[in-house]
């Protein structure tokens, strides 16, 4: 299966429209020629609206108020960070349901430089009443999580990653809100999302071989969030880090670790985070190589365990 | 020059203003006489039947002139006396701008400027491709033209030929000691909008202007209505950057009410 989910969840879309006509698809001049076989089966229901993201938002959150299932697809920083206001006011006070496929989170696009990262894509949609954010790693969760939620009546971030984890989850049900207990552990839990799941799963081996059994709790969905399986992964294990391609300020770790503060237990729990931080990500070079920089890694991992936990 | 009209009207928009304690009065006055008739006159509207597939849409984006709205709907009960004596109340329907999951018959929750358009744009596009007859209504200010999504909606609308959609230019001149905006008619016209030009608060112009809109062709509408900051107060008319959000008290709501019934 080609998990490079940019280049498939068109598929997901196309046969979502085929069996419901009030999907319409707007895009901000991007997948244009992906999505023409929606575009020539569904007559109107496919615009491609040029570069004026603002005005896409709003328009999509019109045309959700006259019953269509609007989704809106480009770049997070463009269709997020830039048109956070339209997104909060047109469709969030207006509660109308819509759906944003959006690429480039974080710092999926390494080359392009800071102005196609998002740092809090998830941060602000998050904060919109009534939305759900979702960070599948893979052409499946994408998938499965779209055919069964893109007409839940929320504002829905779906991220279509480039950057696929590669594992095969086709074993496991994959629904909004609820998390995946990939490896079962005692002494630490690493929480990871999207592409993280590979850099989790990667360093299994490095942590056994220094006697510290992890447990690997996934999560597809980053609002709802699975509150049930986080809270028992941690209070068994008393240790958690959570890792995340968003900033320092209010993304999963900031979720996790109010709702740790908020539930009741006796414990002396500490977590720690991996983030991208406070700064913005001015250097170039490939995913990878950001990773290995900014610590997304195996090594990386050990080493805030040892020193900080 | 025409004889000025709702006059009542105008003295119930000072009220509620007075009575809640904010508002802006003479935003409201320069669009009143244009919302009244829409509402009365010209669209397809049924107080009674609110949700209506049929019917025409209004939106009102340059959300702080809605002490108009407020008055023309009051006419038909959708908003109450009720909802007007407690306008700004912790728990109240009704605010200084409007919000439509509060009140059934307004159509957009708008006061932050230039996306009201927008929303409306999309309501358009609906409609067409659904292969409807409604219209699309949209009053956007001139300083609410100073916006860039205005000018996105403007390059879109035609595109998309939403000839369903007729945007009114508030033309109030508010925007003249900052940003103006020069020439408004040429700029729709090379956007490639029908354009026409009227005197906002000259009943017949207003009429046929409207009676006029050609929903045939494949272009938007936009009617440039030159209208008057606080027309029907000529105190408010002079100063209307001092009353652009200011609440008369007791004495200055008797002024007005005064200067209203003697306006020619």
């Amino acid at each position: 299966m080609n998990n490079n989910v940019r280049e498939t969840f068109t598929d997901s879309i196309y046969e979502v429209g085929k069996k419901d006509k009030k999907l319409c698809v707007m895009v901000s001049d991007i997948s244009h020629f992906r999505l023409q076989k929606f575009a020539e089966e569904n007559p109107g229901r496919y615009h491609n609206l040029g570069v004026c993201e603002n005005s896409i938002v709003n328009m999509a959150a019109g045309i959700a108020y006259t019953g269509f299932i609007p989704v809106i697809h480009t770049f997070a920083s463009f269709m997020i960070d830039r048109s956070y206001e339209q997104l909060k006011l047109s469709f969030g006070y207006h509660r109308l349901g819509g759906n944003i496929v959006t690429i480039g989170s974080g710092v999926e696009y390494s080359f392009h430089g800071v102005t196609h990262h998002s740092y809090i894509d998830g941060l602000l949609v998050k904060s919109i009443e009534h939305s759900n954010v979702y960070n599948p790693g893979s052409t499946y969760e994408f998938d499965q999580l779209f055919q069964k939620e893109y007409n839940n009546g929320k504002l829905n971030l779906f991220r279509a990653t480039t950057k696929s984890h590669g594992l095969d989850l086709s074993n496991y049900k994959i629904e909004s809100g609820k998390g995946i207990l990939f490896k079962k552990g005692t002494d630490l839990t690493i929480i990871a999302t999207g592409y993280h799941l590979k850099t989790a799963v990667d360093s299994i081996e490095l942590f056994e071989k220094n006697n510290i059994n992890i447990e690997i709790v996934y999560l597809p969905t980053i609002k709802p969030l699975d509150h049930e399986m986080i809270t028992k992964s941690i209070n068994k294990t008393s240790r958690f880090i959570v890792m995340e391609h968003q900033s320092q300020y209010g993304g999963l770790f900031s979720d996790i670790s109010s709702l740790v503060m908020n539930t009741k237990n006796d414990k002396n729990i500490q977590g720690r985070s991996l983030s991208l931080g406070d700064t913005f990500v001015h250097e170039y070079g490939s995913f990878e190589e950001h990773n290995q920089r900014l610590s997304f890694s195996s090594e990386g991992l050990l080493s805030i365990y040892r020193k900080t936990l | 020059m025409s004889t000025l009209i709702n006059r009542e009207l105008r003295k119930k928009i000072a009220w509620m203003t007075w009575h809640s304690k904010e508002g802006h009065i003479p935003s409201a006055y320069s669009i009143l006489d244009i919302v009244n008739f829409l509402y009365k006159d010209f669209m397809v509207f049924d107080p009674k039947d609110l949700e209506s597939e049929s019917r025409d849409y209004f939106i009102l984006s340059k959300g702080h002139g809605c002490s108009a709205l407020y008055a023309v709907l009051n006419q038909y009960g959708i908003i109450t006396d009720d909802d007007l004596n407690d306008k700004n109340g912790q728990f109240a329907r009704l605010a200084t701008h409007p919000d439509s999951t509060k009140i059934e018959g307004i159509e957009a929750s708008t006061g932050s400027l230039g996306n009201g358009i927008g929303f409306a744009l999309g309501i358009a596009l609906g409609l067409k491709i659904k292969q409807r007859k409604n219209k699309v209504f949209v009053i956007i200010g001139d300083a609410e033209s100073n916006e860039g999504t205005v000018w996105e909606c403007a390059l879109l609308a035609s595109h998309l030929k939403l000839s369903n959609v007729c945007v009114i230019l508030d033309n109030n001149h508010s925007c003249d000691p900052t940003l103006p905006v020069p020439n408004a008619l040429e700029k729709w016209q090379a956007f490639g909008w029908d354009v026409s030009e009227i005197d906002g608060h000259d009943l017949s112009e207003i009429k046929d202007s409207f009676h006029s809109l050609n929903f045939e062709n494949e272009k938007p509408k936009m009617i440039v209505a030159n209208t008057i900051k606080g027309k029907g107060v000529p105190e408010m008319e002079e100063n209307y950057g001092g009353w652009h959000s200011k609440v008369p008290n007791d004495e200055e709501i008797n002024e007005i009410n005064k200067q209203i019934d003697n306006y020619e």
